[in-house]
């Protein structure tokens, strides 16, 4: 019953975050009218992913372990590039607030809508299958015993509660603290999102540098993956507590940078607001290389 | 309203599409694994080289994984955060060669070890 509902909290933990600064940001910015698209993405995701899993579970087709590594690894890769654009579309976006500007705010949540929607449904479908898959078989094995559904379903509650609790907090936030650490927190789940987006695509054999059995540090010992302080390690950072050597080195490469740009101080004075830009396309995979082989 | 529909649409299609392409029928019979607290049994030791698909029992009180190796500990398949109590199914195409199969209740560790011999 613990070990499942471990698991449900930690599969839902990461969306429930990034999915209740979304919310939290457009509350602040009073656009509580923006929200339909990001509850659309929300639940697209979620009867994707369920819809999906069933599929897997209740019919003979089965995914093979490659083509399912590969696509946990390009949502994940695909889920950075979209939460990076939406920190640094707030942090943009957030020097409109004064009021003065509120028009220019107006134009950049216009042209972000579709983007916030996606980012909403990339960060819940990433984990999605995977935990449709748990839920689904779970139900399945509800002929000997409830427990293992009932666990998965109170973590991923937990989850939901957890992520409730932080917009109800960080909504208190003064609006500079709010941006910040908002914007922190992300860039750190990010990195971790990517490390474990790398780890799939190693898996899936489509990156080989280093190899799956090159961990560099282990850390089990002290962040067992069985416990509950493991498992919000987990589920709050991403990273693997004995990440591989490709995994560290992308999970340094993507927060190092990321984090200065956007700690930053912002440039003075009220120019033209810059449009939104599409999701930059970041190709992460670069730079890691060179600082890990 | 319009973009935000647009791009889920997008979204959606996208994920349905990588679940539809990939899955294909893997005939035939699982192969069952039992991961339990102590042990890990696998029903067949000597498999036919091709595609097969595993169905994994945990029977443990802790969450498990199961590692298919080739030679040098390579990964060739994993299946991993399978509750106590639940089953998880995986595929995966095999050539001729010596494999080892791993259960890693609490899923850390080396794991207890099965030789697998394809031919």
């Amino acid at each position: 019953m613990l070990a499942n509902y471990l698991i449900g909290l930690r599969e839902g933990l990461e969306a429930a975050l990034v999915v209740s600064i979304l919310v939290a940001y457009l509350v602040r910015s009073g656009r509580q009218d923006r929200l339909r698209p990001i509850w659309l993405g929300v639940s697209g995701a979620v009867g994707a992913s369920l819809l999906a899993g069933a599929v897997l579970t209740f019919t003979s087709r089965s995914m093979s372990f490659r083509a399912q590594e590969l696509f946990g690894g390009l949502m994940s890769v695909l889920a950075v590039c979209f939460v990076t654009w939406m920190v640094f579309w707030m942090r943009r976006a957030s020097r409109h607030l004064k009021g003065d500007l509120q028009q220019k705010l107006d134009t950049a949540l216009a042209m972000g809508t579709g983007a916030l929607a996606l980012t909403a449904f990339v960060a819940v479908a990433r984990e999605g299958l995977e935990t449709a898959l748990f839920i689904w078989t779970a139900v399945q094995a509800t002929g000997d015993t409830a427990a293992p559904v009932a666990g998965a379903f109170l973590g991923l509650v937990t989850a939901i509660v957890l992520g409730y609790l932080l917009y109800k907090r960080s909504v208190k936030l003064n609006l500079a603290t709010f941006f910040r650490w908002t914007g922190a927190g992300l860039v750190v789940v990010a990195a971790g999102v990517l490390a474990y987006g790398f780890h799939d695509l190693q898996e899936a054999g489509w990156l080989t540098a280093g190899g799956l059995d090159r961990v560099v540090l282990d850390a089990t010992g002290v962040l067992p993956p069985s416990s509950w302080w493991g498992t919000l390690f987990k589920g709050l950072f991403s990273i693997s507590a004995s990440p591989t050597r490709l995994e560290l080195g992308a999970w340094l490469a993507y927060l190092v940078p990321t984090m200065v740009l956007f700690l930053r101080p912002a440039p003075r004075g009220g120019g033209p607001a810059p449009a939104p830009p599409a999701p930059a396309v970041h190709r992460p995979s670069s730079t890691s290389e060179t600082v890990t082989s | 309203m319009k973009s935000a529909l647009l791009s889920l649409g997008i979204g959606l299609g996208l994920t349905l599409a990588a679940t539809a392409c990939s899955s294909d029928d893997a005939g035939g019979e699982a192969i069952a694994i039992t991961s339990g607290t102590t042990e890990c049994r696998v029903a067949q030791t000597a498999l036919a080289a091709g595609k097969h698909r595993f169905q994994v029992q945990n029977t443990g009180n802790q969450a498990t994984e199961v590692y298919v190796y080739a030679a040098g500990d390579k990964v060739v398949a994993e299946k991993e955060n399978i509750g106590p109590g639940t089953k998880a199914t995986f595929s995966v195409t095999l050539a001729a060669g010596t494999y080892e199969i791993a259960c890693k209740p609490g899923q850390t560790g080396s794991g207890i070890r099965q030789p697998l011999t394809v031919s």
